[in-house]
């Protein structure tokens, strides 16, 4: 045993000064120094006691995990600064019943599951947050459901609807099935014939289950799908699917791959001059149409319910989204840098929503409480920039109409396109996808 | 033909880019018998650095390629030379490997510290617009990316064929890698030889990166090391001799994969996963069957023998008192731990020391390979991935518990090791290695999505009523106790073989394998075992991780992991058991220590930045710097307190006093890592 005993001097030594360490201190944020030990029990001004780990007299703590660095840091970077603005804004308007709602741990997974994992550690055990916010395609809901946190973020990896406990902006389970429809009426309103699919193959659920949900519902309401490719490689090379594309007919791409692919397979498209409409799921993104414009001519991009940046600045909707003009305004004084990030969009819902069920819990809430609150919500719209969702079944299905929003790219910028109205961005699909036909907007639908 | 051509035409700019990559390879192995591992984050750094000058700078593109590929591509080459590399020119090859493993893992880190991770979109051309279709070929639209590919590797090929052709320089190029020392003895400046050939490779590395970017959308890493295996295969082809065969080989990988992908059926693994996974076979091919290939590790230096060998252990040079103190401290302390975690010590911190003993078991697996192996395995995490999704697959379809199907998924993983012992049985250091991260990249894109299949997204969640006990309870204490026995029976084991028969055999073919093979070893024999095993204890590893983890998923096991982990294990010590524990701890350790550092400062990037610059000191201290340190201080504690030395007392083998002067017995020395390449 000779050569194991020095280990041990060493391992137990860092031990003796890890819990020196570990015993009094809290991890650093990016965006404050605020150190929170232990649930509290204090009185003081308006305030009342709770004891709720991360609360204490003047001060609700909330952590943000999310892949800051790492091959996917540009994907999801963008959540804390979504949360931090909502915040702050709800802060300067006096905070909480008196207590300030603050970000205290801003936490970077770097891309791996298993700093991940010892991320959500950090955050319930060291940090001892309230909340968590989770941007990450390693999210594990293991010990968020084990220790019950209130966790909300952006559903990337298609395991959100485990558990009460945790919301994902926009609904935590992820359905296909009810978006058929609204893909048909795009399909019908560009009168396109003959459509194409592509996603990338079963490792990446949430492309691949979209895609091929689509395709094989489109197709038994008897649409012409004519070219499908489910097993597209992440950043690969797409010259093959369009010239199968150009020899199978097809006038329609529908593609459910990340933006950069997005730009690659439009680029092939356009030089193998193939005359397709294209929809994209992902690519929503002024960056990106910076710098491909050429490319992204024409371009369909579905945004799911959300409201579309443009509709709090273009004129034409004059005040009928102040949700957005909020967003807009609150991001450009405290944010600036990610105004127009679709995962701070979702940091900002994720934000929305947890203050929304502090509020609806009372003053004496704890974490139980606050899950309870939300989940008898039924028409969150994150403050009027999204489609309610009704917290009562979003964990586990879906409400009828789906709402939809579409922008086309048109020069170097989105425009909504696809609504019945003049001021509308959403149009609302009832179920039949052979005969999509847009209903009434439901009640609480922002520009309703 | 028309599909053909449309299909095959799209792979050139590709093939281009592996080109030029495979002639830098071959151009460094021939001029200084480094495979030069690093190249892919070269060719990044230069790319980066382009896209960075043009995009956010804004710099002209002339002006962005000059500094990013003309000036640093071979400031680059000739730092990797000067600092590194000629330090250890005369060293074995698996110095070489480690080294450039540290590099390759090392420097995109060192960006991510610098520059932050803001993604890097339309990495510009460096001649023509991508955007442009300038000409068709039988109908097939060639844009500007493919023309400026296809020109500049043309002109670039041309031109270094000439100079080497034409001029002393590949003359002197050739005798400074037969024999840099002789060469010496010639004549010739045998440093100015190689330090031009870094910085032509280094030029080539930079010319081959901006090249690749604009062929996709957006600048990262992950490509760079796609593109580094297609080159390596193409290297291999040319049994890393020569520059024409490589870049012929480079271009037809690239045709041949696009090619392959067009008429392969959509939807099918093979279409889906032909672009990243076509290198891997056609490198593994040509491990097997091209014969020079074996043959590349055959030393050809013949002064190369003169190297001093691998310094002893601190363990075998203690004295005896200073031996009675550690054991002491080591049960005090040891105890301390188990109480320490059972009762007092935040969840954060026993989750973060569970951490460390699934690590450290893993680790493991590296010291039976690597430390009494020899070998650079570079699949570790493949293995571990092996046994994980086995034990998800079986408790899933099967019901079974997750602890004893994580048993048969590390029988599983040590048949899979099995069949890279057998499949590398006449190869050794670089080919092995090179076989390893194939097989990893394979798994990687093929076989691991597949085995997600019955999981939820991206993962398969281990469920607690898998695995019972209350091990995935969230307190942690039960999974301590589990991860301290498996460790513990793992550690008894690994003292078990090292001690045994195995243990000695493999020393003594490490020491020589002629010598060993006269003794009557069976040199096959002892290679197909210390992978089984190895491949075990990676299986059981990998099976407590995802329990840990609670998800089984390719991205815990994927080949980027299995640099790293060398890169960690070298750091500390691949030759003892506690190189293995104080990897597995110091690698988690750190990252939660860095929690308390703004992520502004890089993060978890400098863990890896630590490690690989730790593991850069593997030529200097093969032992591992962290053993190294270690000695170096317990011998300065002992002349303080007991005022001994170990030199006089004979505790220093070549001493007077100590052991036979010369190469240490091996029965009597702790074993060395991979001292014969």
């Amino acid at each position: 045993m000779r050569g194991t005993r020095g280990s041990w001097v060493l391992a137990t030594a860092s031990l003796a000064v890890v819990a020196g360490v570990a015993t009094g201190c809290s991890s650093s944020s990016g965006t404050a120094t605020t150190t929170t030990t232990a649930a509290t029990s204090t009185t003081t001004g308006g305030s009342t006691s709770s004891s709720a780990p991360g609360v204490t007299a003047t001060q609700i703590a909330v952590a943000s995990i999310s892949s800051k660095t790492g091959p996917l840091a540009g994907f999801f970077g963008g959540l804390a600064p979504g949360m931090n603005a909502y915040f702050r804004m709800i802060n300067a308007q006096g905070g909480i019943n008196g207590r300030k709602i603050v970000i205290t741990a801003d936490l970077d997974d770097g891309g791996s599951p298993t700093q991940f994992t010892q991320q959500v550690h950090t955050a319930i055990d060291q940090d001892h947050v309230f909340a968590v916010g989770v941007a990450s395609a390693w999210f594990t809901p293991n010990y968020f459901v084990a220790t019950k946190t209130p966790t909300y973020g952006y559903n990337v990896s298609s395991n959100w609807d485990t558990a009460p406990n945790l919301f994902a902006a926009g609904g935590s389970t992820q359905f296909y099935s009810p978006g058929v429809p609204s893909l048909g009426y795009v399909i019908k309103q560009t009168k396109s014939k003959s459509i194409a699919f592509i996603s990338y193959g079963q490792a990446i659920a949430s492309s691949y289950d979209a895609c091929n949900a689509f395709a094989t519902q489109l197709k038994s309401a008897g649409y012409n799908v004519s070219f499908v490719d489910v097993s597209a490689q992440l950043s690969g090379t797409f010259t093959s699917d369009v010239q199968r594309m150009q020899q199978a007919g097809s006038d329609m791409v529908v593609s459910c791959m990340q933006g950069s692919d997005n730009v690659t397979l439009a680029r092939d498209i356009q030089q193998y001059g193939l005359k397709v409409k294209q929809v994209w799921f992902n690519g929503y993104d002024q960056n990106l149409l910076n710098q491909y414009s050429s490319v992204m001519q024409g371009v369909y991009i579905n945004l799911n319910g959300n409201v579309p940046f443009e509709a709090g600045t273009a004129p034409k909707y004059g005040n009928t989204y102040p949700g957005m003009q909020q967003y807009l305004a609150a991001m450009k004084k405290y944010e600036p840098t990610y105004i127009e990030n679709s995962v701070a969009f979702q940091g900002w819902q994720s934000a929305a929503l947890l203050v929304q069920g502090i509020r609806a819990a009372g003053n004496n809430f704890t974490q139980a409480s606050v899950v309870n609150a939300t989940n008898q919500i039924t028409d969150f719209s994150g403050g009027g920039v999204s489609t309610p969702v009704n917290w009562k079944v979003s964990h586990t299905s879906f409400t009828e109409p789906n709402c939809t929003a579409n922008v086309q790219v048109q020069g170097k910028v989105f425009v909504p396109v696809l609504a019945p109205g003049s001021k509308q961005v959403f149009v609302c699909i009832g179920p039949n996808a052979k005969n999509p036909v847009p209903v009434p907007l439901p009640v609480g639908t922002p520009g309703a | 033909m028309q599909h053909f051509l449309g299909f095959a035409i799209p792979g050139v700019p590709f093939g281009c880019t592996y080109a030029i990559v495979a002639v830098g390879l071959v151009l460094t192995y021939q001029a200084t018998g480094v495979f030069n591992f690093a190249y892919g984050a070269q060719a990044y750094v230069s790319a980066y650095l382009f896209t960075r000058l043009v995009q956010n700078n804004h710099f002209p593109v002339w002006l962005a390629f000059v500094l990013s590929v003309v000036v640093l591509g071979p400031v680059i080459g000739l730092a990797f030379d000067r600092f590194l590399f000629r330090k250890i020119a005369t060293t074995n090859t698996t110095a070489k490997l480690v080294t450039g493993i540290s590099l390759f893992v090392g420097i995109p880190a060192v960006l991510s510290v610098i520059f932050g991770s803001a993604n890097q979109y339309s990495p510009p051309s460096i001649l023509f617009d991508p955007g442009t279709v300038y000409l068709h070929v039988d109908g097939t639209p060639v844009n500007g990316s493919a023309v400026t590919a296809v020109l500049a590797t043309v002109a670039i090929l041309v031109a270094l064929g000439l100079v080497l052709r034409f001029s002393n320089l590949g003359l002197q190029m050739r005798g400074a890698v037969e024999s840099r020392r002789l060469t010496e003895l010639d004549g010739v400046n045998a440093g100015r030889v190689v330090a031009v050939a870094w910085a032509i490779s280094g030029f080539l590395a930079g010319l081959a990166g901006v090249l690749l970017a604009p062929t996709y959308g957006e600048l990262q890493f992950n490509d760079y090391a796609a593109l580094m295996v297609a080159a390596f295969a193409a290297a291999a082809w040319a049994v890393l001799r020569s520059l024409s065969i490589a870049a012929l080989a480079g271009v037809l990988m690239g045709v041949a994969t696009t090619t392959l992908q067009g008429y392969l059926p959509v939807n099918s693994v093979w279409s889906s996963a032909i672009f990243t996974s076509f290198p891997f076979i056609v490198l593994v091919a040509a491990l097997l069957f091209v014969p020079g290939l074996r043959r590349l590790d055959r030393t050809k230096d013949p002064l190369s023998s003169v190297d001093p060998p691998t310094p002893p252990s601190v363990s075998s040079l203690r004295a005896p008192q200073m031996d009675r103190v550690i054991r002491i401290l080591w049960y005090v302390l040891l105890g301390g731990f188990v109480v320490s975690m059972l009762t007092w010590l935040p969840t954060t911190w026993e989750n973060v020391f569970n951490a460390g003993l699934v690590f450290s078991t893993l680790f493991l697996s590296i010291t039976l390979i690597t430390g009494m192996g020899g070998q650079l395995s570079l699949a570790q995490a493949t293995l571990a991935g092996v046994a994980a999704f086995t034990a998800a697959q079986l408790a899933t379809h099967f019901g079974f518990n997750f602890l004893v199907g994580g048993l048969i998924g590390a029988v599983v993983a040590s048949a899979v090791a099995v069949i890279l012992a057998l499949a590398s049985v006449r190869l050794r250091g670089l080919g092995l290695s090179l076989l390893t991260i194939a097989a990893a990249l394979f798994f990687d894109n093929t076989v691991f999505p597949q085995a997600l299949s019955g999981g939820h997204g991206q993962s398969i969640s281990v469920l607690p009523t898998w695995v019972g006990l209350g091990v995935t309870n969230p307190d942690g204490h039960a999974f301590f106790v589990l991860a301290m026995v498996v460790l513990l029976i793992c550690i008894a084991g690994v003292q078990l073989v090292r001690r045994g028969t195995t243990g000695r055999f493999l020393g003594a073919i490490r020491g020589s394998e002629t010598g060993a093979t006269g003794l009557g070893i069976n040199l096959t024999w002892q290679h197909v075992l210390i992978f089984a095993l190895s491949g075990l204890v990676a299986g059981i590893g990998g099976t407590m991780g995802a329990i840990q983890q609670g998800q089984v998923s390719p991205g815990l096991f994927n080949y980027q992991l299995s640099l790293v982990f060398v890169v960690v294990v070298v750091t500390t010590g691949a030759g003892t058991v506690e190189g293995a524990l104080q990897a597995g701890f110091g690698f988690v350790v750190l990252q939660q220590l860095l929690t308390y550092v703004p992520a502004r400062f890089g993060g978890n990037s400098l863990v890896v930045v630590f490690f690989a610059f730790g593991a850069l000191t593997y030529a200097a201290h093969p032992e591992g710097i962290v053993e190294f340190q270690k000695r170096r201080w317990t011998l300065r504690f002992e002349r303080l307190i007991f005022h001994t030395d170990p030199a006089t007392a004979g505790r220093i083998p070549g001493v007077s006093g100590g052991p036979t002067g010369g190469a240490p017995p091996v029965a009597v020395v702790e074993p060395a890592v991979g001292d014969h390449g």
